[in-house]
């Protein structure tokens, strides 16, 4: 019966007027939207705050390691951030996400200060691997904010009485920075398998200084673990290659710095997500040229930043208007090719 | 046919022009943010909401005829409404920038028997890069009306009073096929085959529009089906009279003027904007006026910064006429009886043969200081 049914209420009410109708009843109740409402904050370190959302139906099952993307509106514009829960939603529908204050970060402060309980974010499904590696010994480590995922894998490995050994070695500046520190520590507790180091960069006075993140730190690790981890560029950057001299598998998910501005003529990697495919372009020639002189030719118009034709997604980076100079260093903006010219790396949703 | 009533202006004059007027648009644009946020949501509420009165109105017109009236005038609100303020500035991609996916120019899909993709081309792309230019603009009379003495006198035009009118009745019509080029099918330089793959995303959406407002809407209605598919067909015809009305007004008055294709070569972005002028008019009126007209009754405005938020076109217009005024630029603008009357002229006037061009009559000249 559904079948022919589904045309004819589409027709009379298309799923974005429906998605007005049913939201101004409830606002969790969207069309097809994965959509979460804020309903409880608290603070779980100096720097950062854990938020609970409920979310809908809509959203796909999350594992524990994985990332969402987060879309919330701040004084009518959307902005879109990726976070990595640290309690995956269960049968009470609840997920719990951290979320540490960047300097200047908009959305950040706008999370953990000023959105209201009641807040509804939208979210991307879920993607990321870490999970797969629920059911392995693991050596997992964590700098700063890249503690989240893990959190979500030491409950799973409680809540599974997992009896493979999970060793998690987190570096943070001292113990007001640790996040969620005796969550950590409780599940810790929990398990036999489960051993956890802190390691502070900035050891405030009662503490003792560790050392940043090298070769001796993966000493004792038996073959055939896999190494997981997490956190800023460098800090992954250096987990994986010490991780591969040692020939072990490692896993790493790093929160992307952004990449170094370029001189205008000096080359920039400008990805194209659709197509799979990465051209160098030269920074400071509008892209839809720069891109056409490496034989890519995307739809346009009248190529003077007019008609909107040639606009699409730029994932990530940052684009400049040739006219103007504004900068757009936004992730998920859209970017008019004709008048915009590349200053870092580009990824493009083309 | 007219001389034209803007000075020519040199190359110089041009840029001068332009710095001038990229000024107006940056501070427009530098000013972008959450009241354009507010005002948009608020179009979709009312969009939404005479949509949903107007609807209810004609069911409940079944029983009291009277009410079939407001309900009506409440539904051709809605789909103006949706049209014109919402749907055509949102696909000239002006709310692109508050990234939310239902209000994106790339996405956004219209309450109209046409497709967005086909608007897209031939409104966003061709009718705003190439205005006015003759054998190029393909709004210049749809293919079907002579409205300008440049176009070439045939015989089928004496009857074009009557096929305007109908036109203007099945106005949505003729914007949903423009992009279809049926013109090229019958001169033979199409194959039916590639009409045929064109046609498709078309044919989806006129079955779609068709039966939302003469199946499914009317069937609720049981019995009374009639009463609900008429009253949908008289909303859809307001509609098409209102928009057809308002678009001839923006290009189509005495003082407008077309251009020959010669004009694009080399063309400085002051000559565009100065032939984005002469070929558009505004209607002067209230703020009620504006919002009906999606704010075309600032066509020039919309013709100058069409991604800018057409809220704002009020806004900017004084500045833009008082760059006009002093660069001698003819700003165009009337009642909207007084822009219908020399419109309707248009109409009347060229469907006679006028008298054989000559160079000084050509509405490309200018007149000199």
């Amino acid at each position: 019966m559904r079948a022919w049914l589904q045309p004819l209420i589409e027709a009379a009410c298309p799923p974005a007027v429906q998605d007005y109708w049913l939201t101004g009843i409830h606002p969790l109740w969207t069309h097809s939207q994965p959509r979460g409402q804020l309903v409880a904050r608290r603070a779980v370190s100096a720097q950062a705050m854990a938020l609970t959302f409920r979310v809908n139906r809509h959203l796909q099952p999350v594992l524990p390691g994985q990332h969402v993307s987060l879309a919330v509106t701040i004084k009518g514009r959307r902005w879109v951030r990726s976070y990595s829960p640290t309690r995956v939603p269960g049968a009470d529908r609840m997920m719990e996400l951290v979320i540490q204050r960047q300097a200047g970060g908009r959305v950040s402060q706008y999370l953990c200060d000023e959105a209201p309980l009641g807040t509804c974010v939208d979210w991307g499904q879920p993607f990321g691997d870490l999970a797969s590696a629920r059911q392995q010994p693991v050596l997992a480590l964590a700098a700063g904010s890249g503690i989240t995922p893990f959190i979500a894998l030491l409950r799973d490995r409680v809540a599974q009485a997992q009896p493979q050994p999970f060793t998690l070695k987190i570096w943070a500046k001292d113990s007001a920075h640790a996040i969620e520190h005796d969550t950590i520590c409780t599940l810790a507790a929990a398990s036999p398998a489960i051993t956890v180091t802190w390691i502070w960069t900035q050891a405030a006075e009662s503490e003792r200084q560790g050392e940043r993140l090298h070769a001796a730190h993966l000493d004792e690790t038996p073959a055939g673990t896999t190494v997981l981890a997490c956190g800023p560029a460098g800090f992954v950057e250096t987990a994986t290659s010490l991780a591969t001299a040692r020939g072990l598998t490692v896993q790493a998910e790093a929160f992307s710095a952004p990449s170094p501005v370029r001189q205008p003529g000096a080359p920039v990697q400008v990805t194209l997500a659709q197509q799979a495919k990465t051209v160098t372009v030269p920074s400071g020639v509008p892209l839809l040229e720069a891109l056409e002189a490496q034989g890519v030719h995307l739809p346009h118009g009248c190529r003077m930043g007019i008609c909107n034709s040639c606009a699409c997604d730029k994932t990530s980076g940052t684009a400049v208007h040739v006219r103007t100079g504004q900068i757009d260093s936004e992730p998920n903006a859209s970017l008019r090719l004709c008048v915009h010219h590349a200053q870092t790396d580009l990824v493009l949703d083309v | 046919m007219t001389t034209s009533r803007s000075l020519a202006l040199s190359a110089e004059q041009l840029d001068a022009f332009a710095a001038e007027l990229d000024a107006v648009r940056a501070e427009a644009v530098a000013d972008l943010g959450e009241q354009d946020a507010r005002y948009i949501r608020r179009i979709v509420a009312a969009v939404r909401w005479t949509g949903l009165l107007g609807r209810g109105l004609i069911y409940g017109g079944i029983a009291l005829p009277w009410l079939l009236i407001p309900g009506i005038l409440l539904l051709a609100a809605s789909k103006i409404l949706d049209n014109m303020e919402l749907g055509h500035n949102v696909i000239h991609g002006q709310y692109d920038f508050l990234g939310d996916p239902s209000l994106n120019g790339k996405t956004f899909e219209w309450d109209i028997v046409g497709t967005s993709d086909n608007w897209r081309q031939s409104h966003n792309v061709m009718h705003h890069t190439y205005t006015n230019i003759k054998g190029v603009d393909d709004d210049v009379g749809y293919g079907i009306l002579r409205l300008f003495p440049e176009q070439r006198w045939k015989p089928h035009y004496l009857a074009q009073p009557i096929y305007a009118v109908i036109f203007a009745l099945l106005f949505q019509w003729g914007v949903a096929i423009q992009e279809l080029r049926l013109g090229l099918l019958f001169k033979g330089k199409k194959s039916w085959a590639t009409f045929q793959e064109e046609f498709r995303p078309v044919g989806r959406k006129m079955r779609h529009q068709l039966l939302k407002d003469y199946g499914v809407f009317p069937l609720l209605a049981g019995p009374f089906f009639l009463t609900v598919m008429l009253s949908n067909l008289a909303a859809n015809g307001l509609r098409n009279l209102w928009t057809f009305s308002i678009i001839f007004c923006g290009h189509f008055t005495r003082d407008a003027e077309i251009f020959p294709k010669s004009v694009l070569k080399n063309e400085s972005r002051g000559h565009w904007y100065y032939r984005q002028i002469r070929g558009s008019s505004n209607l002067k009126g209230g703020r009620f006026l504006n919002l009906m007209s999606g704010n075309l009754s600032h066509q020039i405005e919309h013709h100058l910064f069409p991604d800018v938020p057409a809220w704002r076109y009020a806004q900017m217009a004084p500045k833009v006429e008082a760059i006009c005024a002093r660069f001698g630029v003819h700003y165009n603008t009337g009642s909207f009886w007084r822009q219908a009357g020399q419109v309707t002229w248009r109409i009347l006037r060229y469907a006679f043969p006028s008298a054989p061009m000559t160079q000084g009559s050509q509405a490309s000249q200018a007149r000199l200081a």
